[in-house]
């Protein structure tokens, strides 16, 4: 990939690049008022006060850090809880038929439910913060991990499973030296899936009025009409879902071998 | 668990029957319809023998080899190892897959410790059978890459040494060498011949080519189908090294063709 020529490197950035370009076109002429978007300038100077102003000096200054603390702690959590029971839980429906069939028509039955549905009663059981969104980001994080260790679980080599037991290997070191392994591009896709969806159910979480979060100071600028607060926040979430991404990719290729040398 | 590491560079090959398979069957059943895969398989392998199992398609050879090895129980039959009763599959009965059935995820290397590993010998002592088996393949120079670096042959040669360096006591190869070009396939043949001559294990290998079964073996067995059963066992005269372009060589071939298409 590097060899290729400076050009081929920028790829990623041309649309970003366009469209900011366009925007800041739309606001200098006026052609689109301040009021449904801000200037660009104004965006990046309500971010600066966002992420570095000294807490008190204006509405939003410096709150970024917690919000982002508490945002980051919820999404942690969640997807914490539902890799942990997705995972195992999707091999074993891949490998053991009566698993997959106790578990298959109450999964897909709870998944046809769509996830901003469970939001009023988990308001009702949970109240509002912490503890509703890291039930609604575990709820739906869980399907795609779930459905993929399940997939991987099931696409593995039954010949790579004879090659380990005829030299010898028990159950227990096939699981963990030769399953896992070779499910785990499976594995990792529906890891990533199942972050990418953590931080779309955080956000619905947090809109329920939670005093912190990155979700509820969107919600919270609107309410008094910051729009540019509103997009400051959609970009640092983006970002920070982008990041994290990044971090789970390389956590997982530094603790497997399988993770790392999957082409 | 210890199983004996060196390797015996001379070992008498003793007129003793290792294994000992009697009357070994089985029914697949087909949309109700049972149908005999194999039926009423019998026969002797003395410790150290080479035996070719040959046979057309469909006649049962692999599903022969995958009993053998434990990886399904035949419907009536038994088997004796060594005057032990076989069941499941285990590192004594080692199997050669036609297919690729290496760790792609690990290196030559890697593949190669992966049956020694999580049996209490030390890191040291794997190490040193790694490299010693990583040479009895030729293969140092490729220890670090990963099988979809490396030649169907190579591929086949890390299989082969991950099931010798556990020493089992028969060697089952299940058509190893039916998915290389011709020409790796006689090296790869070759190859096996060097190497059972400085290990001399027991080997049954299943193979649908006449010509690599005459290379082979010291026996072969020729299996009819409809039920899959063993229809000749055939002593393989020739001497050593065999030479492929020999006119006893082909009056050998010839003979089992004849002998195929009955």
């Amino acid at each position: 990939m590097n060899d290729r020529p400076k050009l081929y490197q920028l790829l990623p950035w041309i649309i970003p690049g366009g469209f900011l370009t366009v925007w800041f076109m739309v606001s200098e002429t006026g052609w689109i008022p301040g009021y449904l978007l801000p200037h660009p300038k104004d965006i990046s100077k309500t971010g600066y006060t966002y992420i570095f102003g000294l807490a008190g000096d204006g509405p939003y200054a410096g709150r970024f850090l917690t919000d982002a603390t508490a945002s980051l702690l919820r999404v942690a959590m969640g997807f914490s809880l539902a890799a942990s029971v997705g995972v195992p839980l999707g091999m074993f429906s891949g490998r053991l038929d009566w698993v997959e069939k106790l578990l298959s028509l109450s999964v897909n039955g709870v998944r046809a439910v769509p996830g901003i549905s469970w939001l009023p009663l988990s308001l009702v059981w949970f109240g509002i913060g912490m503890k509703t969104t890291v039930f609604l980001v575990s709820l739906a994080a869980f399907f795609p991990i779930y459905l993929n260790a399940a997939a991987g679980a099931r696409a593995v080599s039954p010949i790579l499973l004879q090659a380990g037991a005829m030299m010898g290997v028990g159950r227990i070191r096939s699981t963990f030296a030769i399953l896992i392994p070779a499910a785990m591009s499976h594995l990792m896709a529906g890891l990533r899936l199942g972050l990418g969806v953590s931080w779309a159910y955080l956000v619905l979480g947090e809109l329920t009025g939670v005093p912190n979060g990155l979700g509820a100071v969107i919600m919270d600028a609107r309410m008094s009409g910051r729009i540019d607060v509103i997009i400051v926040g959609i970009v640092l979430i983006a970002l920070l879902g982008q990041s994290s991404d990044y971090l789970l990719r390389s956590l997982l290729r530094m603790l497997f071998k399988s993770a790392r040398r999957t082409p | 668990m210890s199983t004996r590491l060196k390797i015996v560079s001379v070992q008498p090959v003793q007129p003793v029957a290792a294994l000992f398979i009697e009357g070994i069957s089985i029914i697949f059943r087909v949309n109700q319809t049972p149908f005999h895969a194999l039926e009423n398989i019998n026969f002797q392998a003395g410790t150290g023998e080479l035996i070719c199992i040959l046979g057309p398609s469909g006649c049962g050879k692999s599903t022969l080899l995958k009993i053998l090895s434990g990886f399904i129980p035949p419907s009536a039959g038994r088997i004796t190892l060594n005057g032990l009763p076989v069941f499941l599959p285990g590192p004594d009965r080692c199997v050669v897959f036609q297919e690729d059935a290496l760790f792609p995820w690990l290196t030559v290397a890697e593949n190669i410790a992966f049956g020694l590993k999580g049996r209490g010998f030390g890191s040291r002592s794997v190490r040193q059978e790694t490299e010693r088996f990583l040479s009895l393949v030729n293969l140092e120079a490729f220890r670090d890459y990963l099988p979809r670096e490396i030649s169907g042959g190579m591929k086949q040669r890390v299989a082969l040494a991950r099931v010798l360096i556990l020493n089992p006591k028969v060697l089952l190869m299940d058509e190893p060498f039916a998915a290389l070009d011709a020409q790796t396939r006689e090296e790869m043949q070759n190859f096996l011949l060097t190497l059972w001559k400085k290990l001399s294990h027991t080997i049954l290998f299943v193979t649908h080519d006449v010509t690599e079964a005459v290379t082979l073996a010291d026996r072969i067995l020729v299996m009819g189908k409809n039920p899959g059963r063993i229809c000749h066992d055939i002593a393989v005269t020739l001497k050593r090294p065999r030479m492929r372009e020999s006119d006893a060589f082909h009056r050998h071939c010839k003979h089992l063709y004849a002998l195929l298409r009955t």
